[in-house]
């Protein structure tokens, strides 16, 4: 009877263990933040939900779905669409219409064949959709698929394309290790580059004709725009480079897994590096004369455009993986594993407002 | 201290495999002849302890007892245990081993999540815990395909319209053949000891399967070659009991 109750007991504890390991993959996600300031409305996608936030208050406006489904999980931030539409892509492979001012879900959503991480590109009237098994869909204002075939990258996307006005193209970064320049007509490859490790981050794209893509083996990269070719020797960073760079005035920032954070001066090349806590897992805000900066131990960092007088002016209870967004006068940042899941500071570093979403009755 | 013994390990093995072979599927079954290497002194402590108490099962003693205290169950169970403390055998020696390979069959869930990182938090845990002989950077993304199989995924071949979990009826099958041919034929079907056998080879079979069905296929592939390579290391030690496999009318009791 013993023996009995032991083989029971342990095959008990076996499916306890390995269902929770099931659950915690899935359990927390990444947040995506996208504003609306026209309308003081910012659409925060995290776990289980996409919430409507008024940034005046910090209230909640709606959630969607009304009730969290195993599963139905948001990485990427939401994107507001010409036409009125606020979509996003979930895990449980969707691609969700919503109305951005009741929540409510439109009738027509798309179906993809993976996890959805990135989130899309909504560029004047199409849709470019990016999936978790390396599809990218062009997708029209209802869904429905514009290419007679979808581009095809060797591995995931999780990086939403860059646009490009001048080529008649969007850059697509992969985890695959290769940077390709898609024809927005058909989803053709104009060329593709290999970098040498996986791309996280969306490219940053320049007037001149460049664009600027950090890689997992630990290089920041200038690639030119119409062929592809890498121009110059690839910068060198300490770690890997998870987030795409910020390219303002000439200057790019941009930081690594390691917790440096770097200025490069696109047209001397000189460049700074600085050392922060934390690895830096977001593309950073530049604002004026001013750089904002996260880093997964919590912090908000200030610097001044050449990188200087780099300062700590918020330390906040959580992990700041994704990048801070402003809006009006605030800097809005999202932690993750705190009770808060928006918190709006002033430019200062003082908190204005948090969001806590409402505890479920 | 669990990511420091058994996890980190076990990633850093997965992924230092994958460098050398280039296919993930291939470098689980490789991983899976390395585990049962490895726990090669557990398994063979379990089969000699099932052995010992095979014997002890058929020995003079244990039949008496078994028949003066057919009526008293406390007693019979006291009898066992005195005689079982006599020869010196653990009563839980076969169940140990078995229990002991759990933390590894949770480590190793855990190590493929992990290793094939389809979340960017699962990601961003990677590339802290690798070791500095595994070159992460140009082995990440992991490829996670394997025949028709997504390894991250849990697997099914659709049949007229239907998933059908064809690795985790694969899964259930062979642990039900490796019960089967590891049970040693008990000489009373009635005794404690072969009913938990017999509970054993039912339940087990269903329940990792149920875990193959449910969680990703690579588990599924480690669980299925776990069992080939079991009967194939069992078969090649003479220690398979083909008898089993027959119908039972048909067979003579064995004494031994």
């Amino acid at each position: 009877m013993k023996t009995k109750l032991l083989l029971i007991t342990s095959l008990l504890i076996l499916a306890v263990s390995l269902s929770a390991c099931t659950s915690s993959s899935v359990a927390s996600s990444w947040p995506g933040l996208t504003v609306d300031a026209k309308n003081d409305t910012a659409y925060l996608a995290y776990n289980q939900y996409v919430y409507a936030i008024d940034l005046t208050t910090g209230m909640q406006k709606w959630k969607f779905p009304e009730k969290g489904k195993a599963g139905q999980v948001f990485y990427a931030a939401p994107v507001l669409t010409s036409d009125g539409q606020l979509i996003v892509g979930s895990y449980n492979h969707t691609l969700y219409s919503l109305n951005p001012e009741t929540g409510l879900v439109n009738a027509w959503d798309f179906k993809a064949n993976h996890r959805i991480i990135a989130s899309p590109l909504a560029a004047e009237t199409v849709i470019y959709a990016p999936i978790g098994d390396g599809n990218l869909f062009a997708l029209d204002a209802n869904f429905r698929e514009i290419w007679s075939k979808p581009f095809a990258a060797k591995g995931a996307i999780w990086a939403q394309p860059a646009p490009d006005g001048e080529c008649n193209c969007i850059f697509v970064a992969s985890m695959d290790h290769h940077m390709y320049a898609v024809d927005t007509r058909n989803g053709s490859i104009l060329w593709e580059r290999n970098l040498g490790g996986a791309l996280v981050g969306s490219p940053a794209s320049s007037q001149d004709g460049k664009l600027y893509v950090g890689s997992f083996n630990s290089q920041m990269f200038t690639i030119d725009k119409m062929t592809g070719a890498i121009i110059g020797s690839p910068f060198k960073t300490e770690g890997w480079v998870w987030a795409g760079p910020a390219l303002s005035d000439g200057r790019l920032y941009f930081g690594d897994l390691k917790g440096n954070f770097y200025v490069i001066n696109t047209e001397d090349g000189t460049s700074k590096s600085t050392p922060l806590e934390g690895a830096i897992l977001s593309t950073p805000l530049v604002i004026s004369d001013t750089v904002y900066v996260t880093t997964e131990a919590g912090h908000l960092y200030t610097m001044d455009k050449e990188g200087k007088a780099i300062k700590p002016i918020i330390t906040i209870d959580g992990k700041l993986q994704a990048p801070p967004v402003i809006y009006k006068d605030l800097i809005l940042v999202t932690p993750v594993g705190s009770d808060s899941y928006l918190i709006a500071l002033d430019t200062d570093g003082k908190q204005v407002w948090a969001f806590p979403p409402p505890k479920a009755k | 201290m669990w990511n420091t013994l058994i996890l980190n390990p076990m990633v850093n093995a997965l992924l230092w495999i994958y460098g050398l072979i280039g296919d993930f599927g291939i470098t689980i079954i490789l991983f899976t002849v390395l585990i049962r290497l490895l726990t090669q002194p557990l398994n063979a402590q379990q089969m000699r302890s099932m052995q010992v108490m095979q014997e002890l099962q058929s020995s003079k003693e244990w039949q008496e007892a078994q028949k003066k205290y057919k009526d008293d169950k406390q007693k019979l169970q006291m009898a066992q245990a005195k005689l079982m403390q006599e020869k010196k055998i653990n009563p839980l020696g076969s169940c140990l081993p078995m229990l002991i390979q759990f933390p590894i069959i949770i480590g190793l869930y855990q190590g493929l999540s992990r290793a094939m990182a389809v979340t960017p938090n699962q990601l961003l845990d990677l590339s802290k815990h690798l070791y500095p002989f595994v070159n992460g950077s140009s082995l990440i993304p992991i490829k996670s395909h394997f025949l028709w199989m997504d390894l991250s995924q849990p697997e099914r071949v659709i049949m007229f319209g239907v998933g059908i979990p064809t690795l985790a009826i694969l899964v259930v099958l062979t642990q039900y053949l490796q019960g089967k041919l590891m049970t040693p034929t008990s000489s009373n079907p009635g005794d404690q000891s072969a009913q938990m056998s017999k509970m054993m080879n039912l339940y087990m079979p269903l329940f990792m399967g149920w875990i193959a069905y449910s969680l990703s296929s690579g588990l599924a592939i480690y669980f299925l070659a776990t069992n080939i390579i079991t009967i194939i290391q069992y078969a090649a030690m003479g220690k398979l009991n083909w008898r089993n496999l027959l119908p039972k009318k048909a067979l003579p009791a064995r004494t031994k």
